[in-house]
């Protein structure tokens, strides 16, 4: 009797599961079934560099204008998820000491209304947010999700054309561009230099 | 048979999500930003001595003090980020005020600098020098001297200040 019952709650479990399974294949996803869709990260400005601030001189802030700038060459009317991460706080060599640790304003922006330059793209952004990174809090993700070129405020088009045989992907690309930029602060912070990366990855949803 | 269903379990509730993640692993593409600054250490600026000039002498139309031979001169040492370039301004005249009346003298300074502490090869400095830099050890010495013409000047005592920048360039 006891093993019966225990057949019983079984099946109801994997019958469950096979629920789940079946839920899963609900999504059309377009990133997800075709590894034909690539895109490519190009770093057209690899660094964000603060350049040379006096001890106890307060804030230095690097604009848009004189962001860090990621060029995404991907297919136009898919989805991208980009996580934006400082992975380590901003330190200078051989301290991680708060004294040693630079108070960071990381920002974030995208463009993605089809520009063909970063000049231009940078007069019109839609921005993703920012993070303070410092000794109390070392590491920190900024997350978005856009389409490669912007509907604007258009209604959705008809679904695109799957991808078959002779079919030119290449000409469904655009561009859409990442800012990072931001700010510091120099008080109470030892001379040196100080370092830190931020990995950015990209994938389609 | 329990365990085997719950491997049936465990294969089927979690099968989709490694999936999602397998596919997802291959199509995510990365970059690097480099992120970096510099923190210089702030300027300081330290008197060592201040001018004097001295006793006059009788008939005595015009003090001079020499910044690069006098030991009258005012000696300050600035400190800074070593090997690093520097600004350096002063104004050239200034007032000096009677302290107990309302007679003034016009000073005029001449000031010397050397990135070793020698006075005697140190050099006359521009009103406006951008040319010169902190030593190995963040250092660099100045020695303050002028004139003021005394031939008029009323008995007293006269004070006044001297003015001096220091920027990174």
């Amino acid at each position: 009797m006891i093993l019966t019952k225990l057949y019983i709650k079984s099946f109801l479990i994997v019958f469950v599961s096979f629920l789940s399974v079946n839920g899963q294949t609900q999504e059309i996803d377009f990133g997800q079934y075709s590894s034909r869709y690539t895109i490519s990260p190009i770093l057209v400005q690899p660094n964000l560099d603060f350049g040379t601030i006096a001890q106890n001189q307060g804030v230095k802030e690097r604009g848009i204008d004189e962001a860090a700038i990621i060029k995404l060459e991907g297919i136009q009317y898919l989805d991208v998820l980009i996580d934006i991460e400082l992975l380590s706080p901003f330190e200078t060599d051989g301290c991680s000491d708060e004294e040693c640790t630079l108070p960071f304003i990381l920002k974030a922006a995208y463009s993605n209304f089809g520009d063909d330059n970063e000049i231009s793209a940078q007069n019109k952004v839609v921005h993703i947010g920012e993070m303070s990174i410092d000794h109390s809090q070392q590491t920190g993700v900024l997350s978005t999700q856009f389409q490669i070129l912007s509907r604007t405020s258009a209604p959705p088009g008809p679904p695109p054309t799957p991808y078959h045989e002779g079919y030119d992907l290449e000409a469904q690309k655009k561009s859409a561009y990442l800012f990072l930029y931001g700010a510091i602060n120099a008080n109470g912070i030892i001379s040196g230099g100080y370092s830190a990366d931020i990995q950015v990855t990209v994938y389609y949803d | 048979m329990r365990y085997i269903l719950l491997a049936v379990f465990f294969f089927y509730t979690t099968s989709p999500l490694l999936l999602a993640q397998n596919q997802r692993d291959k199509h995510v593409f990365s970059a690097s930003i480099d992120v970096r600054a510099t923190i210089i250490p702030s300027i300081e600026l330290i008197t060592v001595n201040s001018m004097t000039f001295g006793n006059l002498q009788p008939g005595q139309k015009e003090i001079y003090v020499n910044p690069i031979n006098s030991l009258n001169a005012g000696f300050m040492i600035a400190v800074g980020m070593p090997e690093t370039e520097f600004r350096l301004l002063y104004l050239p005249e200034r007032e000096l005020t009677q302290t107990n009346g309302n007679n003034t003298l016009t000073f005029k300074y001449e000031i010397s600098g050397n990135s070793e502490e020698n006075q005697s090869t140190s050099e006359l400095l521009e009103l406006d020098n951008r040319n010169i830099k902190f030593n190995e050890e963040g250092r660099y010495y100045v020695w303050i001297g002028g004139r003021v013409n005394i031939e008029n000047a009323q008995p007293g005592n006269y004070e006044g200040d001297f003015t001096i920048e220091i920027d990174y360039i």
